[in-house]
């Protein structure tokens, strides 16, 4: 299935690139919504332990071919994750959709704009060379990041005051770990691309640059909260539905002359963001499904594809889609990433006591 | 690349281009009524009332524009309704185009509406999606008044209150984004506050006071306005007349920084907050000064600061508001400390003030 590659392909920024395409998309505007309703204040202080658990597991990850039973356990838990992440961006589609219709196109179908989007989506994930997707990835992966950073930079003039950025004095564990278990869905493709990314690079990434890889989508999602939290502050954020939309709607830009507003530039970026994000995740679970199944595997985008339409046109609420995110998606996601580091550690375990076969 | 695929690609890109750009269901500029500005004003009837809409006059072309009369720059509508959606609805029914709010600039309400009436408005903009909140709330005694003046050196379509305000010439930053008034109404600790926007004749307005949306709204004084602005750090240009035994001086371009911190003993609160600021000396720039005068300047000016400022905390205390946010503040340090309201608002809190004020230079005349 995978074509030969070729060695100039950089494998230390692919990985990077490839997980930030991948974490970042799923946190772009419903983010952090569900973290402040959960941990308010002090979601700040969960940023951290994510990007602690990122490093654990880049760590543990074994970065060379696996044989039998590791090898099946493996196919498996890209399997699975492969799922979850499909049904998280079904959810991530219906929110896309329920918003740009809100706020940008009232009377357009939402058939009208999910369709040319999911289109494009199946046929880079399905039609095109596998290389198209990761140079894609490579292209606009670092676009967008400096687009964002840029963005951010001047939504800055609407934060107000700088103590809600740190945690509250007052900390309880419950909320935090709450928080915690909330980042799931958003940890969950991590481990995933890593290691669906592993086989394609020409040559083995330093360890460094594997954390590199692992955390780097963090300081993002960290900004994205800094910016909204310090607009809206912890009481204001959870009555809005879309936080950075909200945040980036009212940046104002009176002074100068040719750009009044940033809106354009914002739905671009994230559209252009999500579809990344659903092209990595379609393409590594169609990878991981054809080591079982092999021409299953290759025609994997196009059901995947119309269950997204299907699902965005059944389920319209995006408060729905929340629900369902954070109340049964989320717990299954925590308990998958448990499953994951507990295989790790095994095959940390199993790989000391045995010498590495290749 | 063989024939059947090259046209099903034709086919694809042309389905793309209809479905993708929304050009099948665009509404031209023209064909929409824009909004500029919406004025609220209680009417007799309790639970109703008025509606004052602005519209820029779209007939209007560049050619045509140095020769049209300002008073036909702008027109307006009115309606009487129980909400403003309820308005919209109204006004959308008399009107032969489509109502877009993407371009509202100014919403007024009167200083004669109870504040549940300013809530329900701003929430109703917030929660719609369809205003850009970008705009500009602000008091004023009769909305539909304010709403209706045109400057003389207004243009269509822009909007001469929107740009005061939007100015960096003002002396302090007013208070009144219409996304901030909302975020500031559903944040416990912070009393939402507005500028109080007065008619000046039939073509012009005067910005301030300060209007404070506390359980009772209350006006501020200008000297208590200032103080605020002093107090919350937003003093961006002011300007102040000084007498000193040398003579009388204009002190300008005063800018500078508020620091605060709060300090608690048991249940009492003392804020400590360090004004530091700096202004230019604009009157006489011939005038010799000595290092005595500019001492004598640098104390009367930070006296005056400090009793605008100390004004403005007692009428805090006096109305029972907290347009600073110190509340607010203090929560977001540890949120175990409960938030009071009304009378007891302000038990048991005290305030400590350092004012530093520096002569940067003897003026700008060369």
């Amino acid at each position: 299935m995978t074509p030969p590659l070729s060695s100039h392909r950089n494998p230390r920024l692919l990985l990077v690139w490839g997980t930030l395409a991948s974490v970042v998309s799923s946190g772009l505007f419903v983010w952090p919504l569900h973290l402040v309703q959960a941990s308010g204040q002090n979601g700040v202080l969960v940023l951290p332990m994510v990007m602690g658990w990122s490093v654990l597991v880049t760590l543990l990850s074994p970065w060379h071919a696996l044989g039998g039973l590791s090898a099946r356990i493996e196919g498996w838990l890209n399997v699975i994750a492969g799922i979850f992440s499909i049904i998280i961006d079904a959810l991530m589609l219906i929110e896309l959709s329920s918003m740009m219709q809100t706020f940008y196109y009232f009377a357009t179908p939402r058939w009208a704009f999910l369709m040319p989007l999911i289109a494009i989506i199946v046929w880079v994930a399905a039609v095109q060379p596998e290389a198209t997707l990761w140079r894609l990835v490579q292209l606009w992966a670092p676009i967008l990041a400096g687009g964002s950073v840029l963005v951010l930079a001047m939504a800055s003039t609407n934060v107000q005051r700088l103590r809600v950025l740190l945690p509250n004095q007052h900390i309880v564990i419950g909320p935090i770990i709450h928080g915690l278990f909330i980042l799931s869905y958003l940890e969950l493709p991590l481990g995933l691309v890593l290691r669906s990314i592993r086989p394609l690079l020409a040559e083995t990434p330093a360890v460094v640059w594997r954390m590199v890889a692992a955390v780097y989508p963090w300081p993002f999602l960290m900004m994205f909260y800094l910016i909204t939290m310090g607009t809206l502050g912890p009481a204001a954020l959870v009555h809005v539905r879309w936080p950075l939309v909200f945040t980036l709607n009212h940046v104002t830009l009176d002074s100068t002359f040719f750009l009044s507003r940033i809106g354009i530039v914002v739905v671009f970026g994230w559209t252009v963001g999500i579809a990344l994000g659903l092209m990595v995740h379609l393409r590594v679970f169609s990878m991981a499904l054809a080591r079982w199944w092999h021409p299953g595997g290759a025609l994997l985008p196009y059901p995947v594809g119309l269950l997204w339409i299907v699902t965005a046109l059944l389920i319209p609420s995006p408060t729905r889609a929340s629900m369902l995110l954070v109340n049964y998606l989320d717990p299954m996601a925590a308990g998958y990433l448990g499953l994951e580091l507990l295989c790790l550690v095994l095959w940390r375990v199993v790989g000391a006591q045995r010498p590495r076969s290749g | 690349m063989s024939r059947a695929r090259r046209i099903a690609n034709i086919v694809l890109l042309g389905l793309l281009l209809v479905g993708a750009s929304g050009c099948w269901d665009q509404i031209p500029v023209e064909w929409r009524a824009v909004i500029t500005a919406i004025g609220v004003d209680p009417t007799r009837h309790p639970g109703i009332d008025r509606y004052t809409f602005v519209f820029p006059n779209v007939s209007l072309t560049t050619g045509t524009l140095p020769t049209t009369p300002t008073n036909q720059e702008f027109y307006s509508i009115t309606a009487n309704a129980p909400s403003l959606m309820m308005a919209l609805r109204a006004v959308q029914a008399r009107q032969s185009r489509m109502l877009y709010l993407g371009q509202l600039r100014i919403l007024a309400l009167s200083t004669r509406l109870p504040v549940s009436v300013w809530q329900r408005t701003l929430n109703a903009t917030a929660d719609s999606g369809r205003f850009v909140l970008t705009l500009w709330t602000v008091a004023t005694p009769v909305a539909a008044n304010l709403v209706r003046i045109v400057s003389p050196t207004q243009m269509v379509p822009e909007f001469a209150l929107y740009r005061a305000l939007n100015s960096q010439s003002q002396p302090i930053i007013w208070p009144g984004r219409a996304w901030k008034v909302w975020v500031d109404t559903v944040t416990p600790g912070i009393s939402p506050s507005v500028a109080d926007v007065l008619p000046v004749g039939s073509d012009s307005f005067r910005l301030g006071p300060l209007y404070v949306l506390g359980a009772k709204p209350s006006i501020w004084s200008p000297e208590a306005t200032r103080g605020w602005a002093y107090l919350t750090g937003r003093v961006r240009r002011e300007g102040m007349r000084v007498a000193i035994p040398q003579g009388r001086f204009t002190l300008s371009f005063i800018r500078g920084k508020t620091s605060l911190s709060f300090h608690r003993v048991g249940s009492s609160v003392r804020v400590d907050s360090r004004l530091s600021y700096a202004g230019v000396i604009t009157t006489n720039a011939a005038m010799a000064h000595s290092e005595a005068m500019n001492d004598a300047l640098q104390r009367a000016a930070a006296r005056k600061i400090l009793r605008e400022a100390l004004i403005a905390w007692r009428t805090a205390l006096a109305t029972h508001t907290d347009p600073m946010g110190w509340h607010r503040d203090l929560h977001w340090t540890d949120s175990r400390i409960p938030i009071a309201a009304g009378a007891s608002l302000w038990r048991g809190w005290s305030l400590t003030l350092s004012v530093h004020f520096a002569v940067h230079d003897e003026g700008a005349l060369e």
